[in-house]
């Protein structure tokens, strides 16, 4: 347990500091490099040393732990920045915030609810089953019988995130890439502060559930009598966690319908309510033995104008059979609520969701797709992510665009990963 | 007047209950016995039976709440499978918590029982005794489960964590986060720290690691003393034998003998 995770705020300071020198005297060493190296070998040399340099602050970050490490790895998967090694390696680490004990668990829970375990639960496991974000779940017996999962958040963890936030700005400052860093980092803070409000994921949970009645998606009940905004029950959901479920080797048919059933449950989410569960991550998805989906982790979930929604759903078809006129026009819709720019900016931005909607709509032409056949898919698709944050420095794409977009690439990252064939026609986008 | 045991009790703890009222209120140096008795429903001199000065009411008070938490730690349904970490953590917690209704009394009185002065020593003591008799037990319960090693120091490390424990009230006292959640992950932390000592059985290791020194590098050193001095002694004898010439000289080598 004590395996020397800096703990005050000034060592942990110290820590992203170290990083921040060693970042800084690699692309010291680049710069001074730089002007006797021929074009191609600079452009090599820039490679290595961005590869570098993220597996440098990457280093710190994982010193950090806590939110530093969840920070981490979003970043990671969300600019697609880093060698797949260091990728995998954050994933196995995904959720570590500090291990929580029996008798912290037990203060935690008198804290939130005003009352230790035992006299809230017909039985409680002290020992966690699963790590959460900054948080580790139990399970639990509610009074009633009923089996549930309750996730709590390690104390304090809500004015950590500012702290380290501010840190992680430090240390990616000597980075080449920093400034288009910090719009990324500035939304990862939102994002993780909207993670430790437990409340709000509940209300999520409970708007999610009441949406999405279908049969083979499970959302689990929350339990708002046992929850606070450090502590959430909700009905505990047996299944395996896809990436555990993978590994079991499904056949390629058991794998085509999970992906289906989530490719579903993701167009509903849209279109019947407006909002998507955003963190595409494989540990969320539980499948059972008869292959029904459960969904958990409501953390993290964006709401869309419905106007925006139904402009969306026009995109794939626009992109297939539209003519030119079409498609402006749709574009110029999207960016109806953006401040006029340049007509230079414009024309950047209009080549930009082109691009996008040429990439997504490759999935609709045929009426299954399978990633197997086309490994090409992906590549493209990272390109188009990439370019889509570097536009964000001056704000002008529309923000929904791109939040809807990032999830739907994580979404069809992790189809890719199953090698499944889906089909991504519904009678809200293209038939 | 005979009175049961139980209304012996009820007034001690009433009179503490009115004291810790009082002392609030007015400080322990403001409020009176008289006063004390009298909010507690006792005549004047009946309180002088149960505590010869406020100072006893105040160590009383702690006595209870050690009593208290520890009785509260012990209805905690999965103790027996606690770990020692988790023990001293539950410990702790527990005996916070049993300070927060008196919250503004600890503050006003804890700094002085605990760092109280020889005179008051007598009343220390007993607390003191408690608490390293708690955490004794809790000691010996990982050793026979093999968690830690024996503990040799064991005293010293009772000592270690009261003064610990001292240090973590303290703390809470002065903390103002919500739910003192930053004494909360203060203890967290710091025991992380704590247990990683006491299983890496630091104190232990210095220790041998202290006589080996001093077997292989004093001990050494004794012997050069020693050798010198059977160097001197032998000088000595020979001086000696030179002045009486008559007992024969063919024993030079005696010293290196003895």
């Amino acid at each position: 347990m004590g395996d020397g995770i800096p703990r005050s705020k000034w060592e942990r300071g110290l820590c992203v500091g170290k990083t921040a020198t060693k970042l800084g005297g690699k692309t010291l060493v680049y710069l001074s490099r730089k002007p006797f190296q021929t074009r191609r070998k600079r452009t090599e040399a820039k490679k290595a040393l961005n590869r570098e340099t993220a597996s440098l602050l990457f280093q710190g970050l994982g010193l950090l732990r806590g939110t530093a490490l969840k920070a981490a790895q979003l970043l990671s998967l969300e600019t697609d920045m880093l060698p797949p090694e260091i990728t995998e390696e954050l994933q196995k680490s995904c959720h570590q915030a500090p291990p929580i004990n029996r008798a912290l668990a037990r203060k935690i829970v008198g804290n939130a609810l005003g009352k230790p375990p035992e006299e809230l639960f017909r039985e409680f496991d002290g020992h966690a089953f699963a790590a959460a974000s900054l948080g580790q779940v139990h399970r639990a017996v509610a009074r009633d019988g009923q089996e549930l999962a309750v996730k709590l958040q390690y104390p304090g963890i809500r004015e950590t995130i500012e702290t380290d936030m501010r840190l992680l700005r430090t240390a990616a400052w000597p980075l080449p890439d920093h400034r288009f860093l910090a719009p990324i980092l500035e939304e990862i803070e939102a994002r993780l502060l909207e993670e430790v409000d437990y409340r709000r994921e509940q209300e999520n949970m409970a708007y999610f559930r009441a949406g999405l009645r279908q049969d083979p998606v499970l959302i689990p009940e929350c339990r708002e009598d046992l929850s606070s905004d450090t502590v959430l029950a909700a009905e505990y959901l047996s299944g395996t966690p896809l990436i555990d479920w993978l590994e079991t080797g499904p056949g390629q048919e058991q794998r085509d319908r999970v992906a289906q059933t989530i490719q579903d449950l993701f167009v509903s989410e849209l279109y019947r309510l407006h909002g998507i569960h955003a963190d595409p991550n494989p540990g969320n998805f539980l499948v059972h033995p008869d292959l029904a989906v459960g969904l958990v982790d409501f953390g993290c979930v964006k709401h869309f104008d419905p106007h925006f929604v139904s402009l969306y759903g026009k995109l794939a078809a626009t992109s297939l059979d539209g003519g030119r006129n079409d498609y402006l026009s749709l574009l110029a819709a999207f960016q109806h609520k953006a401040s006029p720019v340049s007509a230079e900016v414009e024309e950047r931005i209009f080549e930009e969701l082109q691009a996008t909607g040429q990439w997504i709509s490759q999935l609709y032409r045929e009426k299954y797709f399978d990633f197997r056949e086309n490994p090409d898919f992906i590549p493209a698709g990272k390109q188009r992510m990439f370019a889509a944050l570097k536009m964000r420095t001056h704000m002008n794409l529309n923000p929904q665009f791109i939040f809807l977009h990032r999830t739907r690439y994580g979404l069809l990252r992790l189809f890719e990963r199953m090698g499944a064939r889906v089909s991504f026609r519904n009678p809200y986008e293209y038939m | 007047m005979k009175i049961s045991e139980d209304r012996k009790r009820e007034n001690r703890s009433q009179i503490i209950r009115a004291a810790v009222d009082a002392m609030t209120e007015k400080g322990v140096k403001g409020a009176t016995m008289r006063e004390i008795a009298r909010a507690a429903g006792l005549g004047d001199a009946t309180i002088y039976n149960y505590f010869p000065t406020k100072e006893a009411i105040v160590y009383a008070y702690y006595e209870d709440r050690l009593e208290e938490g520890v009785e509260r730690l012990r209805a905690i349904p999965d103790l027996q499978t606690y770990g020692l970490r988790e023990h001293l953590q539950a410990l702790f917690e527990t005996l916070l918590e049993q300070f927060l209704p008196d919250r503004e009394f600890v503050a006003g009185t804890f700094g002085g029982v605990t760092f109280s002065l020889a005179s008051d020593y007598q009343y220390l003591r007993p607390l003191r005794s408690r608490f390293f008799h708690v955490v004794a037990d809790m000691f010996e319960t990982a050793v026979a489960a093999g968690e830690i090693p024996e503990q040799a120091f064991q005293e010293l490390t009772c000592q270690c964590l009261w003064d610990y424990y001292i240090g973590l009230v303290h703390y809470w006292i002065r903390d103002r986060s919500e739910y003192f959640q930053n004494t909360t992950i203060l203890i967290d932390k710091s025991l992380d720290l704590a247990i990683g000592f006491i299983r890496a059985d630091l104190l232990n290791k210095a220790m041998d690691m202290a006589s080996f020194l001093f077997r292989h590098h004093v001990m050494a050193r004794l012997d050069v003393f020693q050798d010198r001095m059977d160097v001197l002694r032998g000088q000595m004898d020979a001086m000696r034998q030179r002045k009486r010439p008559t007992t024969g000289g063919e024993d030079g080598r005696r010293h290196s003998q003895e």
